[in-house]
């Protein structure tokens, strides 16, 4: 490859590539979702209780059958 | 370095949103530019930067120290890319021939547009090194390459970008 063409690659890379930076609100949109509270669990907890109970009833009644 | 002490400090002290927020502040340029480079586009680049940060926060209570705080955080950040890489690659249309299409004879080459023809991993390493300041040892450290590596990649993806040029330039002089 020839110096010249070489040289004008070089700079068209620099002028393209060089001072790239993050955008300004990358940092901010982070945070942002950082900061977001965690979601709670009480709904898959109450769920929960709740197929434990049908479990627990369904259970009953087999068991009151078979007797 | 003293950066990474002062967030390991504040991390031992159970500072973790600080420790959060300077590490942010410290590599959120860098974390761009790698996803930037691996992916080719800046708005999948911010996208993928802030996933990386997300689990960087999840992860922050389980780092020890046993690596460098850069190494596992740009570890981090390429499996991200490349997560959506693989994603993007599957959601492709078979046979995409856009990135083989050649340029509109009316328009002068455009180097970027060049760079983005190139195979991946030379796109990857010619975008980081003019991103990071020609560092070939930056290079191989944000894409985890040897330096030997990143100078060969480097050569060819210029003498590549060299043909394409001449290419490009003997096209718009014919019409």
């Amino acid at each position: 490859m020839a110096s010249d063409e070489f040289n004008q690659i070089d700079e068209e890379l620099t002028r393209a590539f060089a001072g790239t930076r993050a955008p300004a609100s990358l940092a901010s949109s982070v945070m942002n979702r950082v900061r977001k509270p965690a979601p709670t669990r009480l709904p898959e907890f109450l769920d929960a209780i709740g197929w434990v109970g049908i479990l627990s009833f369904a259970a009953g009644a087999v068991f009151a059958i078979l007797k | 370095m003293v950066c990474e002490d002062n967030i390991a400090a504040l991390l031992a002290a159970g500072r973790r949103t600080e420790a959060f927020e300077a590490l942010l502040a410290a590599y959120q340029d860098k974390i761009f530019r790698l996803s930037y480079s691996m992916l080719g586009d800046r708005a999948q680049a911010e996208d993928a930067a802030q996933e990386s940060f997300l689990r960087i926060w999840k992860a922050f209570d389980r780092y020890r120290g046993e690596s460098a705080l850069g190494t596992w955080i740009f570890s981090i950040a390429r499996n991200v890319c490349l997560t959506l890489i693989s994603k993007r690659a599957r959601s492709a249309p078979i046979g995409d021939a856009d990135r083989s299409k050649p340029d509109p004879p009316d328009r002068q080459p455009d180097i970027v547009r060049l760079v983005g023809r190139l195979p991946e991993n030379y796109r990857q390493v010619v975008m980081l090194f003019y991103m990071e300041d020609r560092s070939y040892e930056e290079v191989a450290r944000l894409l985890d390459l040897p330096v030997g590596t990143v100078k060969t990649h480097l050569h060819r993806a210029r003498q590549q970008l060299a043909t394409m040029m001449k290419e490009a330039e003997s096209g718009v002089r014919r019409i």
